[in-house]
């Protein structure tokens, strides 16, 4: 079973989500009411592939810590270190970070690999041997 | 060499990017400094060799197709939906359309856009008798 954790308005947001959607097609990837960074969740044949947009971060500045069945991806995002009053536009984000993720209690600690590439943090977490699905003999 | 079915079909193409295909919009950051307009936008999952810009008639377009592995289909749990990305700026004439400097880092487009000498800030000497 996969469960996010303060998922409270989490219904809300996708309904508000995809009311957007019908209004903009163009819609930004932002501002969905959602946490930062926005994280897909796939399920791999071993365990789970956690897929988060974060641009703009450094990766020897990202924090990425399991305990408990419980991921959390936190860093910062700098900023351009421009004066506010050199802005034209503003839209981009900066600051900290930090996002946890319960996916069970059934991951093995020592699987877990993480990659950032294009500004894309991609975690591959797999389940305990025990945990997998097996096929069963009839003899 | 080209031929005019393929230049057809290149528009055809295009008009699909443009006007169909459900797109990003990324989020855009433009400052100022003394000599430039500074562009920075975010388009998580596009490499360098999947991004173009161009500027044309004044319209500055930036687009930006991402890889295929931040494409999976069928998330367990989703925020996002992977999708290309497009946007499209006006610029003016203040702009050296020769000097606009591109560069990718992380997910992050910094364009460089040299301001022409009128647009420049120039300092007024005063002239004393």
């Amino acid at each position: 079973m996969l469960l996010y954790k303060n998922d409270l308005f989490g219904e809300l947001n996708r309904f508000r989500e995809e009311m957007n959607r019908w209004f903009n097609n163009r819609s930004s990837q932002y501002n969905t009411g959602y946490g930062y960074p926005l994280t897909n969740i796939y399920t791999v044949e071993d365990g789970y592939r956690l897929v988060a947009l974060l641009p703009g971060v450094d990766s020897a500045k990202l924090d990425i810590h399991f305990d408990k069945g419980h991921l959390t991806i936190s860093g910062e995002k700098p900023s351009d270190e421009v004066k506010d009053e050199n802005y034209i536009r503003m839209e981009r984000e900066y600051g900290k970070f930090s996002r946890t993720f319960y996916l069970g209690d059934d991951i093995n600690p020592d699987s877990i690999k993480a990659s950032y590439k294009d500004g894309v943090l991609t975690v591959e977490l797999q389940k305990v041997e025990q945990a997998k699905p097996r096929k069963i003999e009839v003899k | 060499m080209l031929e005019s079915k393929d230049i057809v079909k290149n528009r055809e193409e295009q008009h699909e990017i443009n006007n169909t295909e459900r797109t990003i919009t990324p989020l855009a950051n433009i400052y100022e400094t003394e000599d430039n307009y500074v562009l920075t936008a975010e388009l998580p999952g596009v490499n360098k060799d999947n991004l173009s810009v161009s500027l044309d008639n004044q319209i500055l377009v930036i687009e930006g197709r991402i890889e295929s592995h931040v494409m999976d289909t069928n998330p367990t749990y989703s925020e996002y939906e992977p999708a290309n990305y497009y946007r499209s700026f006006k610029v003016g004439n203040s702009i050296d359309r020769e000097k606009i400097h591109a560069t990718m880092k992380n997910g992050v487009l910094t364009l460089t856009l040299h301001k022409a000498a009128e647009a420049k800030p120039r300092k007024i000497e005063v002239k004393g008798e």
